[in-house]
């Protein structure tokens, strides 16, 4: 083929010819790929105006370059542009088809669709994508699960509503009840059988708080008698307090009953164990720490300056590692002992049992046991620098 | 034997601190009991009466272990 086109056109003629081709070839793969783009109309058109202009602008360009200037080598040159672009063109367009036409549908891209600018073919490659991700994603049962979930939450926010509705009910019905008001605001409705358990538990909380009178005064003669108190005397004084609690008013010395006080671990940056004991026995085990910087009852205790009930103060329970063993519990912080402007002394009863305790925690909060105990600490304290004693030991000249 | 409360809870309060847990836990209970027994008096005394020999001879125990001279004005 090459020597009879060497011979009827001679040397030049056919590298005119071929590169020519190649320049039809490259402006083809361009034109290809604007093409199978399926843009608008107008813009083919555009697209195909100035590749065509551009084409022959090229064309004569590269025939004034390469001094083409015979009109014999010039037809040579459009011949193998026009033959470079059309056959690049065809076979640009089946290699196209073939790439990007679906595996699964043999008939979904035809040369036809695209020379006459039909988009169906892409709609269906979307389709059948979308098809495709929705099976892996397995978008119907997302939907459904969506469908249920709506439907869960449509209930809760109507649950939600009602309860609303109910509690504001009660409150309003509680207003007009006889109501314990514990801190922090909120009220307890006065049940028959609260009113009948009141007489022995006003008993109890009163002969503790004249036990708890006597034994400070006692430690504190004890002081000035002997002109010492250590950390131990300190101890020795909260076992007191202690022991007259469970005595009196819990009138048992069960273990599902610990009653503690904490001091502020500076190193720790929380409230650890001082002493603790679980009625029969001193409490012998680490307790928790709470941090000083968490919200917890302790610092919400500080703040409203009131002992303060877990069950109805849930929000600011601090969670602790045997949070399930110790039910509920009542914390109070002695808001006037302070070291470094926090307070470093707090109390707090904990239980296992909630139901069969409440009625005595309910009772302490209302009549206010917490005041007796910080009345009778800060007395010690007016005696016996109490923050000595813990953080530092307390010497003699120091009393 | 009469022991004062101050005496009594410093005693457990000094086993403690020697870690010995469960000496403080038995005074502590022993002191327990008796300050329950006092309950129905109608003034509350400063101390302690106990009766029992043997929870006597379990703070004389403790006492002599960890805090003799605690209970050297006591009446034993």
């Amino acid at each position: 083929m090459d020597i009879i086109i060497l011979m009827i056109v001679g040397v030049k003629n056919m590298w005119i010819f071929i590169g020519f081709s190649v320049v039809g070839v490259l402006i083809s793969f361009i034109f290809t790929l604007f093409l199978i783009n399926f843009d608008s109309k107008y813009k083919v058109v555009l697209e195909s105006i100035i590749g065509f202009g551009g084409s022959g602008c090229s064309l004569v360009g590269l025939c004034n370059f390469y001094n083409v200037e015979s009109q014999t080598s010039k037809f040579i040159a459009t011949i193998g542009y026009g033959i470079g672009f059309l056959g690049a063109t065809i076979i640009f367009l089946f290699i196209l088809c073939k790439l990007i036409k679906d595996k699964d549908d043999e008939d979904i891209l035809r040369v036809r669709d695209i020379l006459l600018g039909q988009k169906s073919y892409i709609e269906k490659y979307y389709e059948t994508r979308k098809k495709e991700i929705d099976s892996k994603l397995n978008i119907p049962e997302l939907e459904k699960r969506e469908e249920k979930i709506a439907i869960l939450e449509m209930k809760l926010n109507e649950r939600e509503n009602y309860i609303e509705l109910e509690e504001e009910q009660l409150n309003n019905s509680l207003d007009e009840r006889l109501t314990l008001e514990l801190p922090e605001k909120k009220k307890i409705l006065i049940t028959k059988a609260l009113l009948n358990a009141m007489p022995s538990y006003v008993e109890g909380i009163f002969r503790c708080i004249n036990e708890i009178n006597l034994s400070t005064n006692e430690f504190i003669n004890s002081i000035d008698d002997k002109n010492e108190f250590s950390l131990v005397n300190f101890k020795s004084y909260l076992i007191s307090i202690i022991t007259y609690i469970f005595n009196d008013i819990f009138r048992t010395n069960a273990s599902d009953i610990r009653i503690h006080f904490r001091y502020y671990n500076k190193e720790k940056a929380g409230y650890d164990k001082l002493i603790a004991s679980t009625g029969k026995n001193v409490f012998s085990k680490q307790m928790t720490i709470i941090p000083y910087n968490e919200d917890s009852l302790i610092k919400k205790s500080y703040e409203c300056k009131r002992a303060l009930i877990k069950s109805i103060n849930i929000k600011h329970d601090y969670k602790t590692n045997n949070y399930t063993s110790w039910k509920d519990y009542m914390t109070y912080t002695f808001y006037n002992l302070k070291i470094d402007d926090i307070p470093y002394l707090s109390f707090g009863i904990s239980v296992k049992n909630s139901e069969r305790y409440k009625m005595e925690f309910y009772f302490m909060n209302y009549f206010m046991f917490e005041d007796c105990l910080r009345e009778n600490i800060e007395s010690l304290n007016e005696h016996v620098n109490l923050k000595q004693v813990i953080y530092g030991g307390l010497k003699n000249e120091d009393i | 034997m009469r022991i004062s409360k101050v005496n009594a809870f410093n005693l457990i309060a000094v086993a403690l601190e020697a870690n010995d847990e469960q000496a403080a836990s038995k005074l502590l209970q022993i002191i327990s009991k008796y300050i329950n027994k006092s309950k129905n008096a109608v003034l509350i005394a400063s101390y302690i009466e106990i009766n029992d020999k043997k929870d006597i001879n379990v703070i004389r125990q403790i006492s002599n272990a960890y805090g003799k001279d605690l209970l050297q004005n006591e009446e034993i």
